[in-house]
């Protein structure tokens, strides 16, 4: 395949991991609380960090999501789709061989149970946002353009 | 895959936005965050997981449970 096709790809696969981050982000940032019952359900988490990890992870996904989707700190953003996306994907795996019946919490108030289904979207999701965070170098970005008018300020 | 260089450079890249975004979801919801910490919200939780039992096993709009711990009947 040509070589600019495949940056065609990997363009339409950072939009969309930012895009669902984004959505994620802020339907979790809309409903605190219904976040905050998803993380404790887990049974992972101690009681006093419940709050924490509600108030704070939100934010990063809904930014991570943002600079995928602009092309700013594109590789940097990456990352942590790709680890929040592990996490998600380890814990909905561990929940699903305990049998509990419980929400995913992966958009906050949305419904949607833990089972096979989550692990292989979260999963097909993964493996997206390493192929974003290992190939793309899209031209279509703020970074990109920014190098343009002004040369010399950001290097490669 | 990446130079050295490239990794220290993306990895500063992911920190900022984790730094931004703990600083922002931190602020703007300090009240969720110190009701978790004196244990306010895991009460206020325990309560809507008992409240949506009951309503899950005696129908939407049950007024709960009597004194004795027998269900008590909504009146119609």
């Amino acid at each position: 395949m040509h070589d600019s096709n495949k940056q065609y790809i990997f363009l339409v696969c950072r939009l969309l991991i930012g895009g669902i981050f984004v959505w994620a982000g802020v339907e979790k940032i809309l409903a605190p609380f219904a976040f905050s019952v998803a993380i404790y359900n887990y049974g992972f988490f101690p009681g006093q960090l419940i709050g924490l990890a509600a108030a704070i992870l939100p934010w990063v996904e809904a930014i991570a999501g943002l600079c995928l989707l602009a092309g700013l700190n594109t590789k940097g953003a990456a990352i942590i789709t790709s680890v929040l996306l592990l996490l998600f994907v380890g814990l909905i795996i561990i929940s699903a061989l305990l049998g509990l019946n419980i929400d995913c919490g992966c958009f906050g108030g949305v419904e949607r149970k833990v089972g096979l289904q989550t692990i292989a979207e979260d999963a097909a999701l993964l493996i997206v946002s390493v192929a974003v965070l290992l190939f793309e170098k899209s031209p279509l970005s703020v970074h990109v353009l920014y190098r343009r008018i002004l040369p010399g300020r950001i290097e490669k | 895959m990446f130079h050295r260089t490239t990794v220290s450079r993306i990895l500063k890249e992911s920190l900022v936005i984790m730094l931004v975004g703990a600083v922002l979801g931190g602020f703007l919801n300090r009240g969720l965050i110190r009701s978790s910490m004196n244990g306010e919200l895991l009460t206020r939780i325990e309560q809507k997981q008992t409240s949506d039992f009951e309503n899950k096993v005696l129908g939407e709009g049950y007024p709960g449970w009597s004194e004795t711990g027998h269900p008590v009947e909504a009146s119609r």
